[in-house]
């Protein structure tokens, strides 16, 4: 390890949210409990989306519904980071070394990167628009399918190596 | 008719990618560990308090352990705090081992470090 990541590392672990939630055990449930709720808002609404766009899941229209999933979705991922981010404080040379914890970074930035090109995109757009899936949508939501899930299930793995 | 064999596809493909099951279930209930209890003498080499799963890693003749213990409330209930025990000092613990014979990792039912004796999982302490 690149000795300026380990004091960076060092650094964050004797900063004040990483010392309270080492030093109580409820705010540090309270906290996890807040990231799965997180997780919960993420896979509850971009999982729905993703079928809604692949065609597996029918009713309601296109257009109305994937606005409010993907906000859904993005309001999820950002608490689930900020709360991730906090629980990852409390023993950041332990998670890194992890490899499960490495997988899910990188489930994570990908499935995030896919978001916004998506939502940057033309397909998008006639979602929005006209309330259909073009292929190049449908290919994009699948891999947010399985990415997302991916990474649910990467982020399990951690407490399991 | 199109539409339920679609969502049963849909279906099978979250079940099976949420099946995904890990081989050992460690920290957490009793399954994973052996129901006899052993005896692991040797050296503190890091200790690690914080929450979620409270750990020691312990340098025996056969190698280093890993000997998880209670959770952070069950760990602080039975006296093991932060400075409880430090790189270097000697340790006996009583607990049970992994099923897996070449896993190094046991849960503590009880640790003898420093001088003291900590009672982890006091219910679960075999008399001899």
């Amino acid at each position: 390890m690149p000795e300026l990541l380990r004091l960076a590392l060092e650094h964050l672990e004797s900063l004040p949210p990483s010392i309270w939630l080492r030093r109580s055990a409820t705010l540090y449930l309270l906290v996890n409990a807040a990231h799965i709720g997180a997780i919960g808002l993420l896979i509850g609404s971009i999982v729905p989306l993703d079928l809604r766009l692949l065609g597996l899941m029918k009713p309601g229209p296109l257009a109305s519904l994937a606005p409010v999933l993907a906000r859904t979705a993005a309001v999820g991922l950002g608490l689930a980071i900020v709360t991730g981010a906090m629980l990852f404080s409390v023993r950041p040379l332990e998670y890194l070394a992890n490899p499960a914890f490495g997988a899910k970074m990188g489930l994570l930035a990908a499935g995030a990167l896919n978001a916004l090109l998506v939502h940057r995109s033309k397909v998008w757009q006639t979602v929005l628009d006209q309330g259909r899936a073009t292929g190049g949508m449908r290919a994009r939501a699948g891999a947010s399918l399985l990415l997302w899930l991916g990474c649910l299930v990467a982020g399990r793995w951690i407490g399991f190596l | 008719m199109k539409l339920s064999i679609r969502m049963a596809v849909a279906g099978l493909v979250l079940s099976g990618l949420a099946s995904v099951a890990p081989a050992t279930l460690a920290h957490h209930g009793w399954s994973w560990a052996e129901s006899e209890q052993m005896t692991l003498q040797g050296t503190v080499q890091q200790v690690q308090i914080a929450p979620p799963h409270p750990w020691l890693d312990v340098r025996a003749e056969d190698g280093v352990w890993r000997v998880e213990l209670g959770n952070p409330t069950q760990t602080k209930d039975a006296g093991f705090v932060e400075g409880s025990a430090k790189p270097g000092d000697a340790i006996v613990a009583v607990g049970n081992r992994d099923r897996e014979a070449g896993t190094k990792r046991m849960k503590a039912v009880q640790i003898k470090v420093g001088g003291k004796t900590y009672d982890i999982y006091p219910s679960r302490i075999q008399k001899p």
